[in-house]
């Protein structure tokens, strides 16, 4: 997906697009999950940043906005703009990082089930990366009383860029500058992007994909097939990693 | 006294000189054989069932009883089963034996807890028991004749020259664990390993049984039948699996109630993996509750009660933990859309 493409769809995602436009994009969008998930992003983000609009735009002054930023926690604007000296040293750090937690490459995936008929039968054990080590994992779905705020990924960036460029006005000023600095600094955190998207999980509110967004930790699955196997007269089962096509009723 | 220690001391160590039971484990066996009745089809013993009534209610694989109606020996009674329960999601049927006397077999029970990592099993087979050990009970497992997605135990034993499929599993405190649903495929290649590790190497040869194991030699171990007589041998060691806990506490509890249904939570759907977040509704039973709340096919399941869900195994196992009777808020994604649904658990 290249950058012009990207800009389309948040173009279709705010709805600034012609309805003919639409309609080709939305398709476009079907046929590439990467474009798919990304639209879906966008949307998110639409409705998260609408529930910022708390404050009636009659009211709107730069008193009240202050105040709601202190209030949510986000930081103004620094007096003087120190990124040409924190970006070599982020960069130096993302270095460091890369390199101590860089996956072994002499280890090779384990093969331990095939089954020639059905690809989705394959698979595979990969130890994990160290990285997963250090990032905290879980899996909303094995464990959802826990919700991870994750950290906004590049194309939630590029998305924020947009709304900055086109709804300016209805952004947080310091919100403002963490997107014109490109980074998103330690000081702000995924709690506060999580209450922006709106991310929640009370039942009555609108579930956010960016919820889901934490590195699910892989469990292989049990496939049970009705034919049995020769040497025990069980049914023959299959260890998979990936169960995409799978039909699970329920 | 010394006297008497010394022999108990001689017994154990002749045991397991022999590769046969310890006392420890003869005592244990004892709990398990009243439970157990032995189904046989032209004098060839085919299956095992074992009593989870005092009503002569037995629970036995589908696969492994076959018919409907079949004769099966308990003790020295022969007696007439016949299926009287079908539990479709997990395979295991229900048998009512007759002629029975109230109180004639000790029926089994379920444990409290799941069992524990490295814990002792015994699987009773037609041709007799084996060990096992309990390995993890995280699994989960999808059965393609059911599409039905259960947690599952895993565990392992070393493979018996007869067959295992249909055998029962407890623990060695006489606890039923659940029938052998499924194996893997021998994976011979740590079969050495496991086996010193985890004392495999020992089958239960029928004079262990008997009472050459020493002082567990009783009433219950002379129940156990001749047949059960088999080679001993190292055998590749074979990983199985049995539905989980909660799941086989379902099933009895279905199968004991005046019904004899196994009722699962269900809303009626069939979904696969959405290329996006969520589970992609492919199929729907037009009865369910889904159809009558309005979900249609083509939705995606984006989140229950809350909880979000990132794939049909997510979906599925959030159904597991409901009950049926409660009330689900479901969010789908439809044309671009969030729809909100309210849908009430029905049985599958």
């Amino acid at each position: 997906m290249n950058r012009k493409f990207e800009d389309e769809l948040l173009k279709l995602a705010f709805e600034e697009t012609t309805p003919e436009q639409a309609m080709v994009m939305e398709r476009a969008a079907q046929q590439d999950p990467e474009a798919a998930q990304a639209l879906s992003q966008y949307r998110q983000m639409r409705l998260g940043l609408r529930e910022l609009a708390e404050v009636p735009a009659d009211q709107l002054s730069k008193e009240r906005l202050r105040e709601a930023i202190l209030t949510r926690g986000l930081k103004p604007r620094r007096g003087f703009n120190l990124g040409w000296v924190a970006m070599p040293a982020m960069a130096a750090a993302l270095a460091v990082v890369f390199l101590a937690y860089r996956p072994h490459p002499a280890v090779t995936p384990q093969v331990v089930a095939s089954r020639g008929d059905n690809p989705f039968r394959m698979a595979t054990i990969t130890p994990p990366s160290p990285l997963a080590m250090v990032t905290p994992t879980h899996d909303i779905d094995s464990n959802p009383a826990k919700t991870v705020a994750p950290r906004p990924s590049a194309a939630t960036m590029v998305a924020l860029r947009h709304v900055v460029r086109h709804h300016g006005k209805h952004v947080p000023e310091a919100l403002d500058a963490k997107v014109k600095d490109g980074i998103f600094d330690p000081e702000f955190d995924g709690s506060r992007f999580a209450m922006i998207a709106s991310v929640s999980h009370s039942e009555n509110v609108l579930p956010s994909p960016s919820v889901s967004a934490a590195v699910p930790a892989p469990n292989p699955i049990v496939l049970i097939d009705s034919q049995k196997d020769g040497n025990t007269g069980a049914a023959r089962a299959t260890e998979v990693d990936s169960s995409s096509n799978v039909v699970v009723g329920g | 006294m010394w006297l008497s220690a010394a022999k108990i001391g001689l017994a154990v160590l002749a045991g397991w000189v022999q590769g046969g039971l310890t006392p420890k484990e003869t005592a244990a066996w004892a709990k398990i054989a009243p439970s157990l009745a032995y189904v046989s089809d032209h004098g060839k013993t085919t299956a095992v069932c074992v009593l989870i009534d005092d009503s002569g209610l037995f629970l036995a694989d589908k696969d492994a009883i076959g018919k409907d109606t079949v004769e099966a020996r308990l003790d020295d009674h022969v007696l007439t089963m016949k299926r009287v329960g079908d539990d479709g999601a997990t395979g295991l049927v229900l048998l009512q034996a007759s002629p029975w006397t109230f109180g004639e077999g000790h029926a089994a029970y379920l444990p409290e807890k799941p069992a524990l990592q490295g814990q002792q099993l015994f699987i009773a087979l037609p041709s007799g028991p084996i060990r096992g050990e309990f390995v993890r009970s995280d699994k989960v497992a999808v059965l393609l004749t059911s599409h039905r997605l259960f947690p599952m135990n895993e565990l392992k034993f070393e493979a018996p020259e007869s067959l295992v499929g249909g055998g029962l599993v407890f623990t060695q405190r006489g606890e039923l664990i659940g029938a052998l649903n499924a194996t893997l495929p021998n994976q011979s290649a740590n079969t050495q390993e496991s086996r010193s590790a985890s004392g495999f190497g020992s089958p239960l040869p029928p004079a262990a049984l008997g009472g050459g194991g020493g002082g567990g030699a009783s009433k219950s171990t002379a129940m156990v039948p001749q047949f059960m007589v088999r080679q001993a041998g190292p055998g590749d060691l074979t990983v199985a699996y049995t539905v989980g806990l909660g799941v086989m506490r379902r099933v009895v509890e279905g199968f004991k109630s005046p019904s004899h249904e196994v009722q699962h939570p269900s809303i009626g759907i069939y979904c696969k993996d959405s290329l996006i977040k969520g589970a992609l509704v492919t199929r729907m039973r037009e009865d369910s509750t889904a159809a009558k709340a309005g979900m249609q096919i083509g939705d995606i399941i984006l989140s229950i009660d809350g909880i979000t869900i990132k794939s049909q195994i997510g979906f599925a196992s959030t159904m597991l933990q409901k009950e049926i009777g409660q009330t689900l808020v479901v969010w789908v994604l439809r044309n671009s859309m969030q729809v909100r649904l309210t849908i009430p658990v029905g049985k599958a």
